[in-house]
């Protein structure tokens, strides 16, 4: 997992290595894209007051991150986005797209860390940005029961 | 914490990353996902069951309740509105049913009421729904939509009691509350 010089013994580092170059980001990509059409479905399908509005903000940041990705070359936001389709979609579980979600944000995470550990750049930023993205989560969906009505 | 964590061997650290993410996804949907999950359930009315039976139909095919339930087959005891409260919705009609064998029923009718964790239905002795935590738990609530049958517990006085409430024993919080009125 941790890149340097250990990364010759490490076989994940190696799984790495070895596939395709693009994959990584193309996954991250995708798995955002996804995610984003996921949640506007959610939001469109589900007529409960706080899921609609989950869905929005989540769509919000997914796609927000999708944007940053234009601006920045950090994986900071990358997995941000993915942390945060990942973490919601655990919270939507009893909606089958919610399911989809999380495995979107899944993917979108393990591109994220291929992309980088590919580029030659430590997975401080793509690791810490998941947890973050946990945090940040938490944050938004309290405020959201507090302030919506379901 | 990350900075410790990529420094460990990766045999450590992966298990490590992918591990605490599930705990954290597992334990938030435990904590929060309910507040977002919907469920219906759709049950037919005991009286229009019972007087169906007595017609010499079959009780799971009536789908419209009776139109004038006859007092042999039961009764409605009280009944009342389920209001919302300040955080939460709740919308819907509760009714203490007594079946002409004698045991009791609460139905909620068109019920509707906001999702969260380890919710109950408790019938409460003050009429505002206060109280909850020592009412009569009747059961864990089954639907948060739909029309739901519920038995009360046999030999309850129904009449001591003031209010249903949808109450969440985790968090001690009502949910929403109907007040009882009893019917002459």
């Amino acid at each position: 997992m941790s890149g340097g010089a250990s990364s010759a013994a490490n076989p994940l580092s190696r799984v790495a290595l070895a596939v395709p170059e693009g994959l990584g980001l193309g996954l991250s990509l995708a798995g955002r894209g996804t995610g984003v059409a996921l949640a506007l479905y959610i939001a469109v399908d589900q007529s409960y007051n706080r899921t609609e509005v989950l869905a929005i903000g989540v769509a919000v940041v997914a796609l927000a991150t999708l944007a940053a990705g234009l601006a920045t070359k950090s994986a900071w936001f990358p997995a941000l986005g993915g942390s945060a389709l990942f973490f919601v979609g655990a919270l939507l579980w009893s909606v089958d797209a919610g399911i989809a979600m999380l495995v979107t944000g899944t993917l979108a995470a393990i591109g994220t860390v291929l992309h980088t550990h590919r580029a030659g750049l430590p997975l401080d930023a793509p690791v810490s940005a998941f947890f973050v993205g946990f945090g940040l989560t938490s944050a938004g969906v309290v405020v959201l029961l507090l302030l919506v009505r379901g | 914490m990350t900075r410790v964590l990529l420094k460990l061997p990766w045999f450590i650290c992966a298990p490590a990353v992918v591990g605490l993410a599930v705990v954290f996804a597992v334990s938030g949907n435990y904590l929060l996902g309910s507040s977002f999950a919907r469920t219906f359930l759709d049950e037919a009315d005991p009286l229009a069951a019972a007087l169906a039976t007595d017609n010499g139909e079959v009780a799971g095919d009536v789908t419209e309740p009776a139109a004038s339930p006859t007092p042999t087959t039961g009764s409605i005891l009280a009944t009342g509105e389920f209001m919302d409260t300040t955080l939460y919705s709740g919308s819907g009609t509760a009714k203490v049913i007594e079946i002409a064998d004698g045991s009791l029923v609460l139905r909620f009718e068109d019920f509707s009421v906001s999702g969260g964790p380890d919710l109950f239905v408790v019938l409460s002795t003050e009429p505002d729904g206060s109280g909850a935590r020592d009412g009569l738990e009747v059961d864990r609530l089954r639907a948060t939509d739909g029309n739901i049958n519920y038995d009360i517990p046999p030999g309850t006085d129904v009449s001591l009691y003031n209010s249903v409430v949808i109450y969440c024993r985790r968090l001690g919080i009502e949910f929403s509350f109907a007040t009882l009125e009893t019917i002459p």
